[in-house]
């Protein structure tokens, strides 16, 4: 299995020193990451999620994480694909750039958000997000692999142009799509994408969905040059020696995350300002029973948290199902960042060689 | 492994199913019954299939162990089905069984099958002589199963056979009509008994323990699963906080002068008169050999604890400010699409247990939010939490996520059911959260709603 790390740029009460800490930060863990033998940094693509994501150039981040980094892999997890945010052949041009410059390391994952605080800054037309990903994802990879690109779609039309530079990888950067409503799994598996799964669920559930994708891949029409036949989960992830000091950080990670997430995406609104949401560590009862509740039958396979014991039998979870890759969400809102520097040594030298 | 159960859409099936949806080891669950399933699992295939199916072998196949629990509990239907479904269909199972090369049966018997008779051993081992009563329909049909299985048993050596002799079953939902009547009562603080002697009842989730720990370990054998008994009903009643109320055996006897009373009493319509008759006789099981042999350890050890539990966890019907809120919610949401819905076809069952919650579908279907009393079947994903839980979350005195992360809230299935409880509970908040007359009004009503579970 392997493990990576998924950067949202979270802040809980941000200010403008707290975020250009925060954005080195992330660069100097993705250099330790780089070192203790993550598999990949992913980042994200939102825009206007305060507090909940400040991800809002991915891109210029990930470079940097190249630039310094030697081996480890680049996502995009993921690239907004609606016109409005990012024109296809602006993505063709970015992510074959990155490729070029990170010597062929680049992962390439995209979807469409759905935020209204997003849809409708950037005036996005809900009825066609889906078709206009669609479309994207199609013309995408055929610009990377001919010499002289013309499309005449739906939504776009575009006249022979010859989209330079080419990424090095062959035939191209492996493509993963994002999934998080019900059925996209097995949809973007008959498209022949990696699932970068966002959405938790029970051992039974996420078991369910898996063996729905695994059987869409295998009979997919792939829609580049190649099949990715890859499933990642992205729990939230916090582990350091002492198991209940883990759990106090790690909870209230997890609580601050899923709380904010909420808020945007099923709010029916756009909140502006300092989100109104639970933030605090969970009180003594609650992170007893949180404790108290992780890895029990029918538990939602939402976190890794605890002492390096408690995570290996996480982790086990996801790997007794088949699950490829886990991009762990260390970094949340609340959690210092000395402590997330912790949680990543700990995690690799204590979790990480059990599941080699 | 893959197992098969017969019965699962019922009372004893439906947390049988439960604990086999959460088993590691169990990777395909066949459910064979008449009626769709309450619980949803990627493990599950209901099959709608009768246990007199004379093709039920092939249902069976490849499965190492079936749980046998469809049975007609009461009467109340022609003599030639009961006898049918609960003899003739039991024989049936047990053959496709063999047939279809199961290795082991895990059969839901009775403490019945000893014979409703007050001048059994005390307590009663699973040693004791069983001894026919065809005057009780239920009890004799467990007998004759039983007595037909000791002919069975020997020649059939290769079968693992489990006899589960359980007590009255009482669960956070009944699946019979006799059970409802009792749960009723008990929601109005009534303790009904027919006589002066100890309540023989048993936490169907206990059962369902006992069985799987029989298909863990590959036992064969009977076991008694019984509360122990904490005294007579006056006692039972007085422990738990409940009205001792005798029904008078002998009006009970004549169910078609009783059933105009017990309908007034808002005790619904008698079923099966058979089962009062017997209502008052002693029966007094011990569950040591479940205890030492299958480390049976029931949640619910008395029967007081069963009656609390039931009183803690049922969901209680009628709830009027529940049903209102539902109301207000469809009627607002009428007509309505909602874009961060499209896409999602799902029906979602919200499930709050104890007193003043109640079972709703909420079904999301081309963008539209709709809501209705009752529990979907089948659903697409369940979200299960005390309406207690679900109050405090409406008030914002928590929040979803610690819900989640502590197990108040529990979510199976799909992703729907987080997607829109959570949306439902968010969206009300915000609604508390305006200013001017509606966020008044929002909060007016978040305090209404949470004043009582009346």
């Amino acid at each position: 299995m392997k493990f990576s790390l998924f950067y949202e740029m979270q802040l809980s009460q941000p200010s403008r020193a707290k975020e250009a800490e925060l954005f080195r930060a992330c660069v100097d863990q993705a250099v330790l990451a780089d070192h203790l033998g993550y598999h990949c940094i992913w980042a994200v693509e939102h825009h206007g999620l305060y507090e909940y994501s400040h991800s809002s150039a991915p891109e210029i981040f990930l470079s940097f994480v190249a630039a310094r980094t030697e081996r480890i892999r680049i996502g995009h997890g993921v690239t907004l694909l609606p016109h409005r945010y990012n024109h296809p052949i602006r993505v063709a041009e970015r992510v074959a750039t990155l490729d070029l410059l990170s010597g062929g390391r680049v992962n390439w994952g995209s979807g469409k958000s759905s935020s209204r605080v997003e849809q409708e800054a950037f005036q996005n037309d809900l009825a066609t997000l889906h078709d206009q990903w669609l479309e994207a994802v199609e013309i995408i990879p055929r610009m990377w692999s001919s010499d002289v690109f013309s499309y005449s779609g739906r939504h776009f039309q575009i006249p022979p142009t010859q989209v330079v530079p080419k990424p090095v990888q062959q035939p191209h950067p492996p493509m993963f799509a994002a999934c998080s409503k019900p059925d996209t799994a097995k949809n973007v598996g008959a498209l022949g994408l990696g699932a970068l799964n966002f959405a938790f669920g029970t051992d039974d559930y996420l078991g369910q969905k898996l063996e729905e994708y695994r059987k869409a891949v295998a009979n997919a029409r792939p829609i580049g040059r190649q099949v990715t036949n890859h499933f990642a989960c992205t729990p939230a992830t916090l582990v350091l020696p002492d198991d209940r000091e883990a759990c106090t950080y790690g909870f209230r990670g997890a609580r601050f995350f899923l709380e904010a997430l909420q808020r945007y995406y099923l709010g029916g609104d756009r909140p502006t300002g300092e989100l109104k949401i639970a933030r605090d560590p969970l009180n003594t009862a609650d992170l007893a029973d949180a404790m108290a509740m992780r890895n029990q039958p029918g538990s939602q396979m939402a976190t890794i948290v605890g002492d390096p014991v408690a995570a290996r039998e996480s982790v086990a979870r996801f790997q007794e199902l088949g699950v490829d890759e886990l991009i762990l969400v260390m970094q949340m809102g609340t959690v210092p960042l000395e402590i997330i520097d912790r949680s990543l040594r700990t995690f690799a030298e204590a979790v990480m060689p059990h599941f080699a | 492994m893959r197992v098969a159960v017969t019965g699962g859409s019922g009372q004893l099936g439906s947390v049988v199913l439960r604990r086999l949806i959460d088993h590691r080891k169990v990777k395909r669950i066949v459910s064979l019954d008449l009626s769709p399933p309450r619980l949803v699992s990627g493990k599950l295939e209901a099959r709608q299939v009768d246990v007199r199916a004379p093709e039920l072998a092939k249902h069976l196949e490849g499965c190492e162990v079936v749980f046998h629990l469809a049975f007609l509990v009461t009467a109340k239907v022609d003599p030639e089905v009961y006898y049918g479904v609960n003899v003739e269909g039991t024989r049936n199972v047990f053959q496709a069984a063999v047939q279809a090369g199961a290795r082991q049966v895990i059969y839901a018997s009775s403490m019945a099958a000893y014979g409703v008779y007050g001048d059994h051993p005390e307590p009663i081992l699973e040693t004791t002589p069983r001894r026919p009563l065809p005057d009780f329909p239920y009890s004799y049909a467990k007998y004759q199963v039983e007595d037909w299985l000791d002919q069975f048993e020997p020649t059939h050596p290769e079968l693992a056979i489990v006899r589960l002799r359980p007590a009255i079953l009482v669960g956070t939902r009944f699946g019979n009509p006799l059970g409802q009547l009792f749960g009723q009562a008990l929601e109005r603080g009534w303790l009904v008994s027919s006589g002066d002697v100890p309540l023989p009842l048993v936490w169907d989730e206990d059962v369902a323990d006992a069985a799987i720990a029989a298909m863990d370990q590959g036992r064969r054998g009977a076991y008694n699963l019984m509360a122990t008994p904490e005294g007579g009903p006056a006692e039972l009643a007085a422990a738990t906080g409940l009205k001792d109320v005798r029904t008078p055996k002998a009006l009970l006897a004549l169910s078609s002068a009783a059933a105009p009373l017990l309908e007034r009493l808002g005790l619904g319509d008698p079923v099966d008169p058979s089962w009062a008759r017997f209502g008052g006789v002693r029966m007094v099981l011990s569950s040591e050999k479940a205890k030492q042999e299958l480390s049976w350890r029931p949640r619910c050890p008395t029967n007081a604890d069963v009656l609390r539990r039931y009183r803690a966890e049922a969901p209680g019907g009628g709830a009027r400010r529940l049903a209102w809120f539902f109301r207000s919610l469809d009627l607002a949401s009428r007509g309505k699409t909602e874009p961060e819905l499209s896409g999602m076809s799902s029906a979602v069952h919200l499930a709050l247990l104890g007193p003043g919650g109640g079972d709703y579908t909420l079904r999301v279907e081309g963008g539209r939010l709709t809501t209705q009393a009752g529990a979907p079947r089948p659903p697409t994903s369940v979200a299960t939490m005390k309406w207690e839980i679900f109050r405090q979350l409406l008030r914002g005195e928590l929040d979803f996520a610690t819900a989640q992360l502590t197990g108040k809230l529990r979510l199976e299935g799909d992703t729907s059911a987080g997607f829109v409880v959570g949306a439902l509970v968010r969206r009300f908040r915000n609604q508390t959260e305006l200013p001017g007359w509606r966020g008044q009004a929002a909060r007016r009503f978040a305090s209404w709603l949470a004043g009582g579970a009346a």
